[in-house]
């Protein structure tokens, strides 16, 4: 029982998958699934137009299809991403405006319908599209500038301190050890909690960012370096290492925010500057 | 409106309009398919 992965973990790591592997916005694929028989039956009857009109009604929807899929993973997700994902097309209004401009043609020239009667199915999908997925958030989380930063610096920052983030995540699924995943996890979310509090006041920034440049990246080699070791020796030395240089971490990393919100950085720093040391030491980085 | 409410209602919108946009443009097809072999000069030498 104590190689299973704790449930928090879990949770973490299903939030993140299920996102990946929504179901969200195949409806679309579904409904234009009738217009196949409508080109096979074109192409029976040989009548040119009806093939034209389907076939390519059926490349739109599909078209609009995968932009709105893709617009809705590219939103962000609750805990990450907020700035990593931001895409700079409206992906899902484009798939809104494809799928009504697709209908209101294929009504007036695949269901021969009136103009005004195709101007209702038109604006009726729009409407449709917008209530069931919305349109895209206008703008990804604005920061302000501080401290000599630029906005789009501390996006930067922040981003890559997310980005480390995930990849600690990702290395701490490889490790089946429920104990340790649980010391890792918790490491995340107080690197999560820091840069919660720098996205709220960034005025933090200066003093944080050897914290989310340096120290974050050398968990992520810890935490990479332990996950590809541990399978090939499984030696309990090295175990009880990368256990006490979490420990070690995570103590440092609680430090860190208490401090972050001190403004006292002098101290932590040299703190800091000892953990490394010590992992250096124990063969872990 | 509750979020629920807003996404069974698209969804409503989206089925009525694209999925019986669909449909129609498949038995138009069919018919008017029918309606040009009926009507083709071929067609009617044979019967």
């Amino acid at each position: 029982m104590d190689r299973l992965p704790s449930l928090k973990f879990a949770k973490r790591f299903t939030e993140d998958t299920l996102h990946q592997y929504s179901p969200r916005g195949l409806l679309l694929y579904f409904l234009a699934l009738a217009l196949i028989p409508a080109v096979i039956i074109g192409l029976v009857k040989g009548h040119v137009m009806s093939i034209i009109v389907n076939a390519t009604a059926f490349a739109l929807y599909c078209l609009a299809a995968m932009l709105l899929r893709r617009g809705l993973a590219a939103e962000a997700p609750a805990r990450m991403n907020r700035w990593l994902n931001s895409t700079k097309w409206p992906l899902k209004l484009i798939a809104a405006l494809l799928v009504a401009g697709t209908t209101g043609l294929l009504a007036a020239l695949g269901a021969r319908q009136s103009l005004p009667v195709s101007l209702i199915y038109s604006v009726g999908a729009l409407l449709g599209m917008y209530l069931s997925y919305g349109f895209d958030r206008p703008k990804p989380v604005q920061l302000t500038e501080a401290h000599g930063y630029s906005g789009d610096e501390i996006r930067q920052t922040l981003a890559g301190a997310f980005a480390t983030i995930k990849t600690i995540e990702q290395a701490n699924r490889k490790i089946f050890n429920s104990e340790l995943n649980q010391r890792i996890d918790s490491i995340c979310e107080i690197a999560e909690a820091v840069i919660a509090e720098l996205e709220a006041d960034p005025r933090g920034i200066r003093r944080a960012r050897k914290f989310l440049n340096v120290y974050l990246d050398s968990v992520k080699q810890v935490t990479e370096g332990y996950a590809k070791t541990h399978r090939q020796t499984a030696s309990q030395e090295l175990e009880q290492n990368f256990r006490q240089a979490l420990e070690a971490i995570e103590s440092a990393f609680q430090e860190q925010r208490q401090k972050l919100l001190e403004e006292d950085m002098f101290d932590l720093d040299v703190k800091i500057e000892v953990l490394t040391a010590q992992l250096k030491r124990e063969g872990i980085m | 409106m509750s979020g629920f409410f807003r996404k069974l209602l698209g969804f409503i919108l989206l089925v009525a309009t694209v999925g019986l946009v669909t449909c129609q443009s498949m038995v138009k097809a069919e018919s008017f398919a029918t309606l040009a072999v009926n009507h083709s000069p071929f067609i009617r030498g044979i019967k």
